[in-house]
């Protein structure tokens, strides 16, 4: 659990980088 | 032993550190937090070269930096509080509770700090290659530093990697992976970042309504808000999760603390968890009242996140008192007994060993060993005394997970009107996504007063209470103390949101000034 626990974490960070940098390209405030 | 001690000292030296801790908790959240996003703010200015970005990026800096310095001086006095007002414990558990404090201290603080410098007064002086490196090592350092903070608060939750020397009657580190790996340092860990995460975005979000509010540097407030409602919205479904597997952990190593989160006195299987509830004042350990005066409760979900199976057993706390053999559950009085059978034996192995009793102490340290899990259960008088304060450990955990519960609403709302362009029309969204910021504290405080006022009266689960972890000072040394940090950390309140409101209120610098 601690394994899966620390990849979610890191998962967390990279998904809302690339979520943000998508939708800021999509409304033009890129 | 316990009567001997003045509880009111105890009592004094608890709330000191609660409001050393809960200022403190002010400014750690939002370090933690808002360094990721200033980090990806300062790349994307990195990728376009934007002056726009670069601007934004100083901005919320400013605001970072402003922060930052308070955060560490409110940290250092909580160390030392460790050293002044509770000596036994320091000098008891000082072996291991020490090593991920100086870890974090020399290892991952310095890191933060070297890099804070290049950061923040770096622009145009490094390259920008290295400047943006040194951005991201900050929100790396900080973070690193939460590491062995919880490690040594979780080590307190549950004491693994350790063995209790009889000869120094200290606790001593046998397994460093085992304390840095204690599977609740990395649930706590998680948590706490991504709450973390959760809050700076409150943060983000409470300055640019106000701005979008007032009309003033509308892109940028777009723009932050855009970010801030992703991280936020990402950040509180991990919330959630890691929530989880913190309530887990707690059923399994602190099954009375997770008792008096729900207000439950007897146990159930298929417990049900409380949706909306009120605790019973009048309630004591024992009698036939429920502890809850109303409740509104899901069935089986209770069982289901303290056992991973909704129709489990959940031991209540009178359960825990009492005993419950049906479900192998010893009682407190028995654990009181052979605490006092450890402390005893204690006592006569070091009698023997002076004497040179080879025999007798041999014998003592045997019964010793048999008993010395429930080491400290040998202070306590009554088996009462193993309850937290059921009231204000149940409401602060029910205020924590109904805010958590508000949050991602909040997210999706500001990025549902951000994606449609039509943000700045939500004057009701606007006006109360300026208070959010202060919605997120209450969340984080809430949070920690359940893990540490649920812990109670361990200062370390099962072996050492508060009463015996203190130091040996009056309860008026430690009083004065008390009002003369309270006074200092208001001030330095004061001063600090003085210095952000004033930089608010200038903004971020325009492209065109």
């Amino acid at each position: 659990m601690n394994t899966f626990l620390l990849l979610c974490w890191v998962a967390m960070i990279v998904v809302s980088y690339q979520a943000a940098i998508a939708l800021l390209k999509k409304t033009d405030l890129y | 032993m316990i009567e001997n001690f003045d509880l009111t000292m105890v009592n004094w030296a608890r709330a000191q550190f609660a409001l050393t801790a809960l200022y403190h908790w002010i400014f750690v959240p939002l370090t933690l937090g808002i360094t990721w996003i200033i980090a990806f703010y300062h790349t994307i200015y990195y990728r376009t070269g934007s002056e726009e970005w670069k601007n934004l990026t100083r901005f919320w800096m400013t605001l970072f930096g402003i922060n930052f310095a308070i955060g560490v001086a409110t940290g250092i006095i909580l160390e030392f509080e460790f050293g002044t007002n509770w000596s036994n414990y320091s000098w008891m558990v000082g072996d291991i509770f020490g090593a991920p404090l100086a870890i974090e201290g020399i290892f991952a603080f310095f890191l933060e700090a070297t890099f804070f410098a290049v950061m923040f007064f770096g622009w145009n002086r490094v390259s920008k290659k290295f400047h943006l490196f040194s951005t991201w090592m900050v929100a790396i350092g900080s973070n690193l530093s939460a590491v062995w903070i919880l490690v040594a608060n979780a080590w307190m939750q549950r004491p693994v990697g350790q063995v209790f020397n009889p000869d120094s009657a200290r606790f001593e580190m046998n397994n460093f992976a085992e304390v840095v790996f204690n599977p609740i340092a990395v649930s706590k860990f998680t948590h706490t970042t991504s709450s973390s995460m959760l809050f700076a975005s409150l943060f983000i979000i409470s300055i640019s309504s106000w701005y979008l509010l007032k009309g003033r540097h509308e892109k940028m407030a777009r723009r932050s808000i855009m970010v801030a409602a992703v991280f936020g919205l990402v950040s509180s479904a991990f919330v959630g999760f890691t929530g989880d597997e913190a309530a887990y952990e707690v059923a399994q190593h602190q099954p009375m603390k997770l008792a008096a989160m729900e207000g439950l006195y007897k146990g159930e299987e298929g417990a049900g968890i409380v949706l909306m509830g009120m605790v019973d004042s009048d309630k004591k350990i024992g009698d036939d009242q429920d502890g809850l005066s109303f409740k509104i409760k899901i069935p089986g979900i209770l069982s289901l996140l303290a056992n991973r199976s909704s129709g489990s057993f959940v031991p209540g706390i009178e359960d825990l008192v009492y005993g419950n053999p049906d479900h192998k559950i010893m009682g407190v009085d028995d654990k009181i007994v052979k605490g006092k059978i450890a402390l005893t034996q204690l006592d006569a192995y070091k009698k023997a060993s002076k004497n040179g009793d080879t025999a007798a102490a041999t014998a003592a340290l045997t019964m010793f060993q048999a008993n010395k899990e429930y080491l400290g259960y040998g202070f306590l008088t009554k088996p009462e005394e193993a309850v937290p304060p059921v009231g204000l450990t149940f409401n602060a955990f029910h205020l924590m997970v109904a805010l958590g519960t508000v949050f991602p609403l909040v997210f999706l709302a500001f990025l549902y009107f951000s994606w449609k362009d039509t943000l700045k029309e939500q004057k009701w969204l606007l006006k109360g996504g300026t208070v959010m910021v202060f919605l997120g504290l209450f969340a984080h405080w809430s949070g920690w007063i359940v893990a540490e006022v649920g812990r109670q009266p361990w200062a370390i689960q099962d072996l050492l209470p508060v009463t015996v972890a203190r130091t040996n000072l009056t309860a008026g040394t430690v009083a004065t103390t008390f009002f003369m940090f309270l006074i200092l950390f208001t001030l330095l309140l004061i001063a600090e949101v003085s210095i952000m409101l004033r930089q608010i209120n200038i903004g971020p610098k325009e492209v065109s000034e």
